[in-house]
């Protein structure tokens, strides 16, 4: 009999061991976080390629800011797209990069502008600083240096810049334009990689130049960012086509409107291109949010006419609002209130988690940008489509698009950047520079 | 030749019907590296001053100007390190074929004596067609060159020339009354211009560093004023001067060059700049006794300009870009005073400048879908070294210095497709001129101007700005652009 009770306790510790064994084994085989469903999060009200309108937006109007909430009462409608999977589009050998400089260098050294350096005092080269921010700085150094990998951009082989002026009705002009950008530091990439020699202060420089119309073709601009972008804010410089002449400006009227569209200076990059020292910050929530899908139809450029087939539809009076498919992604909700005389009197700001970053050197999915009296003024929101850069599928921006909510008016940025124009011929900051300036000009 | 003019102006009306109904479109692409755009335009000026002191008392024009112009601008880029531009244009000029009270005058004075196939051109007197520009642009690394028929404009002041002496101008038609202050009248030259950029930091303090040169092998100007019995003819010369010989002929052929060096140290950008040219004003020398009057030659001589610039932009809140310029030119020429007869004297001639700007939000952006307007003041003095009495200028005296303010402000409303300016130039020896403008954009292809030009004053020598005392025209601009 106690022959017979050895047995049978095998056998259950075996079936026990078996069963643990298979649930550890399955446990290790399923995603840390599992994919956001909006059909479990909406209780089934809502699932995946429904279409919201202005009739059932309050299906979803927990997972919209107030601005995206009027937007679709306004007459923009949002198709429900299925979500990403965490780190679905952090690149694999970003994410190297991140772990091994994070082992090298340790923590960042940050200061209250979210200027990050090692902690021997050099400027942080190890891409996103923060893995896992807990605060609100930390999340503002993650927006500012993070990249995705890209060490350049450029706005080319795929069409150019262009900026449609909607007036509510139609489009009545457009303006075109080609962008470079290349970072002085750090480059994980493209020689030189690491600091760019002559340029250690310096953090990134940007050449932008009109194309079209003629009364304003040739008209170009040098930016200069440096690293501590409060001790030495912006430079800049403008080459006049109808002077023939390369003048110095001020870089840092942010507030002033970019070619007099519906966006500011300061609006670019989702808003954090001012010094950080401008604003209070506050993070909010950390909770799921229907964004802009990162797998848009890339725009398709007709040189003739100088023209994109977006591969979407348009809604509202004159289509002035693009139909873009909308998924849930882990988000951080956060307020900016400036602490300086500002035009904006509250920003709201929706920025990806490190989980749900998309490979773009732009943490902003969206941000809903207040007057002073408090009243709700613009919306803007970003589109981006997939692309391949160093053999993984990333996304890269589509458009950027900013509606006035107190006039109606929008501006419908088209910016299909490429990291790498061409792999042989990476462009190098120290070719940013007043030459270019002049040469690319008339 | 009123027909011709009467021809070539239809001509452009029709273009410009045949392009207003052309679909959705911008440029011309012939290929994917190949493009033509361009503007129609058609400007006149009503003249609302004094007559022009140079015409019969009594005969005063109601016109200052009407011209119709058709400009197109040719791209042909194949790489990214070669590019060949032109600016190929055709002008019909009116003015004196409707105002009857202008007598017949060559609208087009633009003229060489020796070499003129480098003009490219083809014109008469009241119309013209030229390649304007033509070069070529190659990047070869670190070094860029432009070659061909170009304009150089150096320095970065408005309403004046300091640094910008490279090329002469053509004032014939509109003096620098034009928006676009020197682009349109700038007369470009062959030319090879190049910018090599030195991108090892020398000097650990200087950044951004360029050196920049260019060479005008044969292709010299004189600045061209309006011909006799044009609403903006300015000298006569009394009968007894006889120019029996004119220079222009001897300095053609002989070459111009200039060299510069720019950097940035610490904030500040500044360039050191040299030339080597010849004036593109004449001075009267007597040559000989002629029958009825003095033989003068009209003289160009060298000059050499000694230059420098810096700019500095204050970041906000004070937000004032803050430009300086300054040129010395030791053999300025001049006539000299107490001479019996014509004779030419150099003397030290220095110009300074110092410009402020500042973008600011003046009105809201919610009324009127403001922009920021900008804010510029610019203060400039010239200056002579020694006796100033010993040297005249157009036959009258030479101011020991002289200094001028120009305030400016553009406020653009309306997303940018109105855009209000008012620009204000004050000669401290008491002239003005008042220019108020406004610009509106409607949608990609039209825009109009309608711009003043007001002068006055008791400073009223040729040469200052109140020399122009009775030049007041408003004027109007009907563009359409492709």
């Amino acid at each position: 009999m106690f022959r017979d009770n050895r047995r049978g306790l095998s056998f259950v510790f075996m079936l026990i061991f078996l069963l643990c064994f298979s649930f550890f084994s399955l446990r290790e085989a399923l995603p840390a976080e599992p994919t956001l469903d909006i059909e479990k999060l909406t209780q089934g009200k809502v699932k995946v390629g429904d279409l919201i309108t202005k009739d059932n937006v309050d299906l979803v109007k927990d997972f919209l800011t107030d601005g995206v909430y009027y937007l679709v009462k306004e007459g923009m409608c949002l198709e429900i797209g299925p979500s990403p999977a965490p780190y679905q589009y952090v690149p694999k050998w970003y994410q190297a990069i991140e772990e091994k400089t994070h082992k090298e260098y340790g923590e960042p050294v940050m200061d209250e502008n979210a200027c990050c350096f090692t902690k021997d005092g050099k400027p942080w080269l190890g891409a996103t600083p923060f893995l896992h921010p807990s605060n609100m700085l930390e999340i503002l150094a993650n927006e500012k240096y993070y990249r995705g990998g890209w060490d350049q951009y450029t706005i080319g082989p795929l069409g150019m810049t262009r900026f449609d002026f909607h007036d509510g009705e139609k489009i009545y002009k457009f303006t075109e334009s080609y962008y470079m950008q290349s970072f002085a530091q750090p480059r994980y990439l493209l020689t030189p990689t690491g600091s760019t020699p002559g340029l250690e202060k310096e953090f990134y420089r940007s050449l932008t130049g009109l194309l079209y119309p003629l009364n304003v073709k040739g008209i170009g601009q040098l930016a200069i960012r440096y690293w501590d972008d409060v001790k030495k804010p912006d430079e800049g410089f403008a080459y006049l086509a109808a002077f023939k002449r390369i003048v110095r400006i001020s870089a840092t009227t942010w507030q002033d409107n970019k070619a007099g569209s519906d966006m500011k200076w300061g609006d670019a990059g989702g808003g954090y291109v001012e010094p950080y020292v401008y604003y209070k910050f506050r993070l909010i929530e950390k909770k799921p949010m229907l964004a802009p899908r990162w797998d848009s139809p890339a725009p398709i450029f007709h040189p003739a006419d100088i023209t994109y087939d977006y591969g979407i539809k348009f809604d509202g009076p004159g289509g002035r609002f693009p139909r873009e498919k909308w998924v849930l992604r882990e988000e951080f909700i956060t307020e900016s209130i400036p602490v300086i005389r500002h035009c904006y009197g509250k920003r709201i700001q929706i920025i990806m988690t490190p989980e749900y970053s998309c490979g773009t050197p732009d943490l902003v999915d969206y941000v809903d940008f207040y007057d002073r009296q408090g009243k709700l003024w613009k919306v803007e929101f970003e589109s981006r489509f997939l692309t391949t850069y160093n053999g993984e599928p990333m996304t890269t921006w589509k458009t950027q698009y900013y509606y006035d909510v107190q006039t109606g008016h929008s501006t419908h940025a088209t910016t299909p950047s490429c990291p790498l124009a061409d792999p042989n011929k990476p462009l190098d900051a120290r070719d940013l520079t007043l030459k270019l300036l002049i040469a690319k000009g008339k | 030749m009123r027909i011709k003019s009467i021809i070539g102006a239809t001509i452009i009306i029709v273009f410009i019907v045949l392009v207003a109904w052309k679909d959705a479109g911008a440029v011309f692409n012939f290929s994917d590296c190949f493009s033509m755009t361009g503007f129609v335009r058609y400007e006149f000026g009503i003249h609302t001053g004094q007559s022009n002191p140079n015409f019969p008392p009594g005969d005063n024009h109601k016109l200052s100007l009407s011209r119709f112009s058709l400009q197109t601008e040719w791209t042909y880029q194949p790489t990214d390190s070669f590019r060949a531009f032109a600016i190929i244009r055709a002008t019909g000029d009116t003015t004196s074929l409707w105002d009857d009270k202008l007598h017949k005058y060559n609208a087009f004075p633009v003229d060489v004596p020796e070499y003129d196939w480098m003009m490219m051109k083809a014109s008469e007197e009241t119309f013209r067609a030229e390649v304007w520009e033509l070069y070529a642009d190659l990047t070869l690394g670190n070094l860029w060159l432009r070659l061909g028929k170009q304009q150089i404009a150096w320095g970065e002041m408005i309403g004046g020339r300091i640094l910008d002496q490279i090329n002469a101008l053509d004032q014939s038609w509109n003096v620098s009354f034009e928006p676009e202050e020197f682009e349109l009248i700038r007369i470009p030259a062959w030319s090879i211009r190049g910018i090599y950029q030195i991108k090892q930091n020398v000097l650990k303090f200087l950044t951004d560093t360029t050196i920049e040169a260019f060479v005008n092998p044969a292709d010299w100007y004189p600045n061209f004023t309006g011909d006799a019995g044009a609403p903006f003819w300015l000298a006569k010369f009394p009968p007894v001067l006889k120019i029996s010989q004119d220079d222009q002929k001897d300095r053609r052929g002989k070459p111009q060059f200039g060299f510069r060096l720019g950097g940035m140290v610490k904030n500040i950008y500044f360039t050191l700049n040299y030339m080597s040219l010849y004036s593109q004003s004449s001075v009267l020398k007597f040559r000989e006794f002629v029958p009825g009057g003095l033989g003068i030659d009209a003289k160009y001589p060298s000059i050499n300009i000694f230059g420098a610039s810096a700019n500095y932009a204050f970041p906000q809140p004070i937000g004032v870009v803050v430009s300086l310029e300054g040129i010395w030119i030791p053999d300025q020429p001049y006539s000299r005073a107490g001479a019996a007869l014509p004779d030419i004297r150099d003397q030290g001639t220095g110009k300074i400048a110092i410009n402020l700007s500042r973008p600011t939000s003046i009105i809201p952006d919610s009324f009127l879908s403001a922009s920021f307007a900008t804010i510029t003041l610019q203060l400039t003095q010239t200056w002579v070294e020694g006796d100033e009495r010993r040297i005249l200028f157009g036959g009258m005296k030479v101011d020991k210095d002289q200094e001028s303010l120009v305030f400016q402000i553009q406020q653009p409303l309306w997303h940018n497709t109105l855009t209000p300016t008012f620009q204000f130039v004050y000669d401290l020896d008491d002239a003005y001129m008042i220019k108020p403008s406004i610009k509106y954009q409607w949608r990609n292809h039209w825009y109009f101007d309608v711009f003043s030009t007001i002068l006055g004053g008791e400073e009223r020598r040729p040469g200052r700005l109140g020399g122009f005392y009775w030049a007041d025209t408003t004027y109007g601009r009907i563009t359409y652009q492709f």
